[in-house]
């Protein structure tokens, strides 16, 4: 009973979320998106294309516009890669994990460790060309309620997921 | 009479026939297209064949159901504390679940179980979506037993844990458990005519859609002209015989929903046992479940207007249980027609007190804005656009239009002035709705991730929105004062990472 402490806390010196010093995703990760980005173009390109010389008489006055509204349509996906991309932030602070992400709205979701249920390593085919990983961080809050952290360097995401299992560990 | 569990057991005796039938069920279900065809050849010439045949097949599975009660047993490990259910004739499975797995035990009694006199008993861990072992009849006193065993030594492993002192649970008896409340048939009578009326509604509305399809289906093969029955039904779509049909359809309602609730929860009781609640009700299948107060997550509570006047609401409450895990289906166990004080009752037995209303948060108005865009503006432009550019008969409808223009935003300030949420030291509560007010209880423990979003353009007006996940649903607030959620946020982490044990 003697090391029994009940101080007031201060609200006001909680550790702030506001002020966090967070992590932006790998530059090489763009590229990663950059290349996704580019076969998806390529394919629908290639689509519209085969559907254009396929009903070439009916569509022929289209062209344009079709071409057109193609273009929008990639430039807008291509815009909210890039804002995503650039919004897409993270922290792993001593007893939790925060992870910023969106594109009109900015969402902050915060996992306490001592909440964690389990962790996995991704490594997609081009992720492995560049080195990099993602770590997805699950809870038992069910779908929505998971983390996924793309981005980091291959090395560095053993590292966390090797922090996160001590930290699980230390929890049990 | 106390019972070994250590050393395999069997179902009871009559529990063959509850094989029997469950298997003469499913082979029925799956043969019925053959079935009714064979039905359709008897004749007077050659029944006997058919009734020698269905009387071989009746033997066989006779037997098959022998030998598969016979291979069924289950038992208790003391030494591993793992409950085994082994079974199968010639593949042979054996289940094995850890005690401390077991999240709920379930104490089911379908039609053939109730005549025959045995209950069946399920388990559920959090491996699995569904239930994973299930003992399909077992008399009364062994159900009760059994359950009461595997709480047992579910505690023993808690206070070994906890204490390492196993003495004192030992004496727990099994029979102590105390009825709390008993819901009686006044209550099931005023909970059944005053709710769910939209869901019941719906519900009439598609089996009138199809039953008027197949009139016209019908129709259309003689009988009448389908021009006749269209114009009969168009001119009769009116007026007098709308709200006509809206007050039949009011009271088929109002009886289904009656009947339904009665026959589901009839005889409804909670006992208090070792910590645990236990429910039981149903006419025709009795269900039983156990609350676990440690494993609720999310507690919400349903009451409209009337009810309110009448005294009565409805509990619902979710525990952390396999399903959650899955997609979809989520524990749910109801309590229909709670008085005030029954309703404190339960509360006080899952909370150790009655949960106040903290600081107040409301919306901004911005919330009934945006509502008021989608639920009147829009429609009302809609319509307005059809009538001018495509459907100029839609104009007669013009009387329907301006009681929506009048009803539609009063209903959609009421839902925002219903929007708010309470906060304090120990308890989230979220209290939303229209006409059903549903109040949302959680406490900040069960939290097990939260996640705040923004839009860009509410940045400068300070508001937000948060969602806050726990592993029995999650709890939303839209468009609240951001800096206080924030520092709520803070708060409420600050109070979950201190302690460093795992909570589910």
């Amino acid at each position: 009973m003697l090391d029994f402490e009940n101080d007031t806390i201060d609200i006001n010196n909680l550790p702030k979320m506001e002020s966090i010093i967070f992590t932006k995703l790998h530059v090489d990760f763009w590229k990663i998106i950059l290349v996704n980005f580019c076969i998806l173009s390529t394919i629908i390109f290639v689509a519209i294309s085969t559907m254009i010389f396929i009903k070439y008489e009916i569509l022929a006055p289209y062209i344009y516009h079709i071409i057109f509204f193609i273009l929008i349509i990639l430039f807008l996906i291509f815009i909210s890669n890039r804002i995503g991309f650039l919004k897409k932030k993270y922290a792993f602070r001593t007893h939790d994990v925060v992870f910023v992400s969106g594109i009109i709205a900015t969402h902050t979701m915060v996992i306490p460790y001592n909440r964690v249920q389990h962790i996995a390593l991704h490594e997609g085919f081009l992720s492995r060309y560049f080195g990099l990983a993602s770590i997805e961080i699950f809870t038992a809050g069910g779908d929505n309620s998971d983390i996924t952290i793309p981005g980091i360097e291959k090395q560095q995401a053993e590292n966390i997921k090797q922090l996160l299992m001590n930290k699980i560990k230390t929890v049990d | 009479m106390p019972i070994d569990f250590s050393q395999p057991q069997r179902q009871s005796a009559i529990g063959i026939v509850v094989v029997f039938f469950y298997a003469l069920q499913k082979n029925v279900r799956s043969l019925w297209p053959m079935l009714i065809i064979i039905v359709l050849r008897i004749n007077q010439n050659n029944y006997g064949y058919y009734l020698l045949g269905i009387l071989v097949a009746m033997a066989i599975l006779a037997i098959i159901s022998y030998l598969r009660f016979i291979n069924f047993t289950f038992y208790i490990d003391d030494a591993t504390n793992e409950f085994t259910i082994q079974e199968g004739i010639l593949n042979k499975t054996k289940t094995t679940i850890g005690l401390d797995k077991i999240q709920q035990i379930n104490i089911n009694q379908s039609f053939i179980q109730k005549l025959v006199g045995v209950y069946e008993v399920a388990f559920d861990t959090a491996g699995s979506s569904k239930s994973e072992g299930t003992i399909k009849a077992i008399s009364h006193q062994l159900a009760i037993a059994l359950k009461a065993k595997l709480l047992i030594n579910q505690n023993i492993i808690l206070t070994k844990r906890d204490e390492k002192e196993a003495g004192f649970v030992e004496k727990i008896d099994v029979n102590s458990a105390q009825t709390i409340i008993r819901i009686g048939i006044l209550s099931l009578v005023k909970i059944g005519i005053t709710s769910n009326y939209a869901k019941s509604f719906s519900l009439l509305m598609v089996l009138a859609i199809t039953v008027f399809d197949n009139i016209r289906q019908f129709t259309k093969n003689g009988m009448m002209s389908e021009i006749n029955i269209e114009s009969a039904v168009s001119q009769n779509f009116s007026g007098a015989a709308i709200s006509i049909f809206i007050i039949i359809a009011f009271m088929i309602i109002i009886i289904v929903n009656l009947v339904a609730t009665i026959l589901k929860y009839f005889a409804l009781s909670v006992q208090k046992q070792d910590g645990s609640l236990l429910l039981s009700h149903g006419l025709l299948n009795s269900k039983s479940a156990i609350i676990k107060p440690e494993k609720v997550q999310i507690v919400y509570t349903n009451q409209n207007f009337i009810q309110k006047k009448l005294n009565v609401s409805q509990i619902e409450i979710k525990q952390a249980a396999a399903a959650q895990i899955q997609k979809g289906s989520v524990s749910k166990i109801a309590i229909p027609g709670c008085s005030v004080d029954e309703k404190n009752k339960i509360f006080e037995l899952l909370y150790d007190n009655i949960p106040k209303k903290g600081q107040l948060l409301l919306p901004n108005i911005r919330k009934l804005i945006v509502a008021m865009f989608l639920y009147v503006l829009l429609p009302l432009v809609l319509y307005f656009s059809l009538t001018y550019f495509i459907a100029p008969q839609l104009a007669s409808y013009k009387s329907y239009v301006i009681a929506f223009m009048v009803f539609m935003p009063i209903l959609q300030y009421i839902k925002f002035r219903n929007y708010q949420l309470y906060i304090n030291d120990s308890y989230i509560i979220k209290q939303s709705g229209l006409w059903d007010i549903t109040t949302e209880i959680l406490m900040p423990q069960k939290i097990q991730a939260i996640k705040s979003s923004q839009l860009f353009w509410h940045k400068r007006l300070d508001i937000g929105s948060i969602i806050i996940y726990t592993a029995g649903g999650k709890l939303t607030f839209d468009l609240g004062n951001y800096s206080i959620l924030e520092q709520k946020i803070n708060w409420w982490l600050y109070n979950i990472e201190k302690t460093s044990t795992q909570i589910l």
